[in-house]
């Protein structure tokens, strides 16, 4: 079930051609399809097809979920037992029993590091390897002083090197969040195509816990209502009315978003997709009946029907119980009750049901799923009983695409606060999840991306 | 039997997202009473009016906590208090019902007690002190509405506090290292149970009112949290992973006879006794949505195949 904007319609069909201009049928799709030629097609499939980027915005506690220190003192070790998993050597804590038992199927890298202790910052580092080059979020920069975005890049290069299984249909690069994320002073710069332009940036859907599918962009359009959607005359009509008003920008952005949500609506297949109710409701509720859960579920549906990079977003903001803002992990209060109450849990249920819905559809060997946030937490429980942010050592959690499952990569130190073993870098991780999903040394030389200080992760292929 | 007519009434609610409760002897074994249908992520739930009204806190928008009523009788679910920008939850209700206090973000600290005089709407609002991040959870107004016993932030970990009416007089009644949190207290007024990692996991632990005489009442390599005493005061109900999946157990208060209420491969939480002293509500993840289910108390789970819903 998509909807437009505030429109929401079961019959996908009805929406479609009648409800939008035919005449702009040839306009180029969104981020990761402009200007292609679909009957290119790559030469050697890689081994991931697809690839899942699982975004804990707000930053998880490591020391929480997936590298325990139950040995540590008191002011570290956090009121959570440790138990053992599927896997030798691995522990997790109580708060992950399900992905405890399906331990195989992944593997756990326990040294990542990042370069900025903000969240806006550390996650558009996170998302494109590296840091700003115009002072970032917090410096007066914007999104073009970030690399473009992992996803961005794999989209880029689907684009031109189409695999077989590759949409044609859907965009390259599709983001699952109820809005643009970040925290509550404003959005990652580097959550899309940074030095390349807005032109690929992901498409944004939002996913709410009962499946409703919607674009929130077109939320923000003034004006843009179902009526506003309901007829070609009164498109034009609003488009001239745009045309002729002195801010461009919002003419720009307006046609921008159109443009894409036109080619994605036009197409019957790809509405298709985004009807859970397609699936059976033993599936829907073994992902959550959370939007989280949904989204999750819903990405594996994207995936399934050829697009290369899906993120699926924890929430839209980092923050955790603020005014006005949804379900984060930044627990910088109250760590240890929401962590049990609901984060720990929630994330248990849906990222097992993931993993093991993609093995059992055999997609896992095809679709690699990395599981992380933008930073880890405080090791040392602050002076609140709670945990603030550690971009020093952190953990991420990978599956399928190639990666060698059942594995422990790397080790921190007693506490967790520093790696033991060689640290994890953004780079690292944008290079890992590219190598694996095609975009080879010579195609991100070509593409002027991830040149410096990236080599696959040692030990996880 | 049932009767055809209650049948239908409760068809009749079930389609409303609400199943009616049915007497206390109907109840069987292991097989719990579903009581919502909604699936929202629920927490702290209250039975007031002699259990003919429950009240929670729900997540029932994306970006605000909210503190719900539902008329067991009706099924109507109604907002306990206008909405704001802020989110509003961990309720409690003084036994004369003249008072109410609950948690709520948007103030000065990330999470401030509001202490509510019913009659007149008046706040009395405590802010933790400390940091701005600083928060209370869990009040409890104690049986002689003399005071609020709450959870608040200390630094390395989370003590359990106790104020008067007013905000004021701030009394610390757990100083230990870990986290100290979910505190239940008797029906007499006498006792309160609470779970703490003092000594590595989350346990189970009693204390004096005035917060002397902290002794354990039972322990487990796994967490052990959410305590509710019975109305009787004999009992305590309390979720624990020491399973390996989140149940809900009932256990004497003197620590003997330990048995299971609960037995699904989903989570089970939030446990409170209705007032009749002989069923358990409890918030439990059915095919991964979130609803009031109403157990016996006074018998075991068993078969795991008879289980759940």
């Amino acid at each position: 079930m998509l909807s437009l904007g505030s429109y929401q319609s079961r019959n996908c069909q009805g929406l479609s051609r009648r409800s939008f201009l035919k005449a702009s049928a040839a306009l180029p799709f969104a981020a990761g399809l402009a200007g292609i030629d679909p009957r290119v097609l790559a030469a050697e499939a890689p081994r991931a097809k697809s690839v899942m980027l699982v975004w804990l915005i707000g930053g998880p506690s490591h020391l929480d979920l997936f590298d325990p220190k139950p040995k540590a003192p008191d002011l570290y070790r956090g009121p959570f037992a440790a138990i053992d998993t599927r896997t030798p050597g691995l522990q997790v804590t109580e708060l992950l029993p399900q992905l405890a038992n399906l331990s195989d199927k992944f593997s756990v890298v326990r040294t990542n590091i990042n370069y900025n202790g903000g969240h806006r910052e550390a996650g558009s580092i996170g998302m494109t390897g590296y840091s700003a080059t115009d002072g970032g979020e917090g410096g007066g920069g914007g999104p073009p002083g970030y690399q473009p975005h992992f996803g961005s890049v794999l989209a880029r290069h689907r684009a031109r090197h189409r695999l077989e299984a590759d949409s044609i249909d859907l965009p390259g690069f599709i983001s699952l969040a109820r809005g643009p994320i970040g925290d509550g002073v404003g959005p990652n710069f580097g959550y899309g195509g940074g030095t390349w332009g807005k032109g690929h940036d992901p498409f944004l859907f939002s996913c709410e816990e009962n499946g409703r599918v919607s674009i929130p962009e077109l939320n923000l359009l003034e004006g843009l209502t179902k009526n506003r959607l309901a007829s070609r005359r009164e498109i034009l009509a609003k488009l001239d009315l745009l045309r002729r008003r002195a801010d461009q920008s919002d003419f720009v952005k307006w046609n921008a978003v159109y443009k894409r949500a036109y080619n994605l609506i036009s197409s019957i297949d790809a509405n298709r997709v985004f009807d859970l109710s397609k699936e059976t409701p033993a599936t829907r509720d073994a992902y959550g009946h959370t939007s989280f859960g949904q989204s999750a579920l819903l990405g594996r549906r994207l995936v399934e029907a050829g697009v290369p990079f899906v993120q699926v977003n924890w929430s839209q903001f980092v923050e955790v119980l603020f005014p006005n803002r949804d379900y984060g992990w930044d627990t910088h209060s109250d760590n240890f009750g929401l962590m049990a109450d609901w984060h720990g849990p929630l994330l248990d249920r849906t990222l097992s049901a993931l993993i093991q819905d993609l093995d059992q559809r055999g997609l896992l060997d095809t679709t690699l799923v990395c599981c992380m946030g933008e930073f880890g937490r405080t090791p040392r429980i602050n002076n609140i009983g709670s945990r603030d942010h550690w971009p020093h050592c952190y953990s991420s959690v990978w599956a399928g695409g190639g990666i060698e499952p059942g594995r422990v990569i790397g080790q921190s130190d007693p506490n967790g606060e520093h790696p033991l073993t060689d640290p994890v870098t953004p780079a690292m991780v944008g290079t890992t999840i590219l190598e694996l999903a095609g975009a080879s040394t010579a195609v991100r030389a070509e593409l002027k991306v991830l040149q410096n200080g990236g080599h696959i992760i040692d030990g996880l292929v | 039997m049932t009767h055809p007519a209650a049948i239908h009434t409760a068809l009749l609610l079930t389609s409303l997202g609400f199943l009616a409760l049915a007497p206390a002897s109907s109840a069987h074994a292991a097989q719990p009473q579903q009581v919502t249908r909604d699936g929202q992520l629920k927490f702290a739930p209250v039975f007031i009016d002699r259990g003919k009204t429950l009240v929670y806190s729900v997540h029932n928008q994306p970006k605000r906590v909210s503190i719900m009523r539902l008329d067991l009788a009706t099924g109507k679910q109604t907002l306990h208090y206008a909405i704001g920008s802020d989110s509003q939850f961990d309720i409690a209700f003084s036994r004369d019902r003249k008072l109410e206090c609950f948690a709520r973000s948007g103030g000065p600290r990330q999470l401030s007690l509001v202490i509510r005089t019913v009659a007149n709407g008046k706040d009395i609002v405590f802010d933790p002190p400390g940091a701005q991040r600083s928060t209370v959870r869990s009040p409890r107004f104690t049986p002689d509405g003399q005071r609020i016993v709450m959870t608040m932030n200390a630094p390395g970990g989370q003590q359990i506090v106790s104020l008067n009416l007013q905000g004021k007089e701030l009394r610390s009644l757990t100083a230990s290292n870990g986290i100290n949190g979910w505190p239940d207290i008797s029906p007499d007024g006498k006792t309160i149970v609470f779970s703490s990692s003092r000594n590595g996991a989350l346990d189970l632990w009693l204390m004096d009112s005035d917060g002397n005489n902290q002794r354990r009442l039972i322990a487990s390599p796994r967490r052990d949290i959410y305590p509710s005493w019975s109305p009787d005061g004999k009992r305590i109900a309390f979720a624990s992973s020491r399973d390996g999946n989140q149940e809900v157990y009932v256990v004497d208060r003197d620590g003997n006879n330990l048995r299971r209420v609960t037995r699904h491969a989903e989570r089970d939480g939030f446990p409170i006794w209705h007032p009749d002293g002989h069923r358990l509500l409890t918030i439990s993840e059915r095919g991964g949505r979130f609803d009031f289910y109403l157990w016996n108390a006074t018998e075991s789970a068993s078969d795991p195949t008879r289980s759940g819903t």
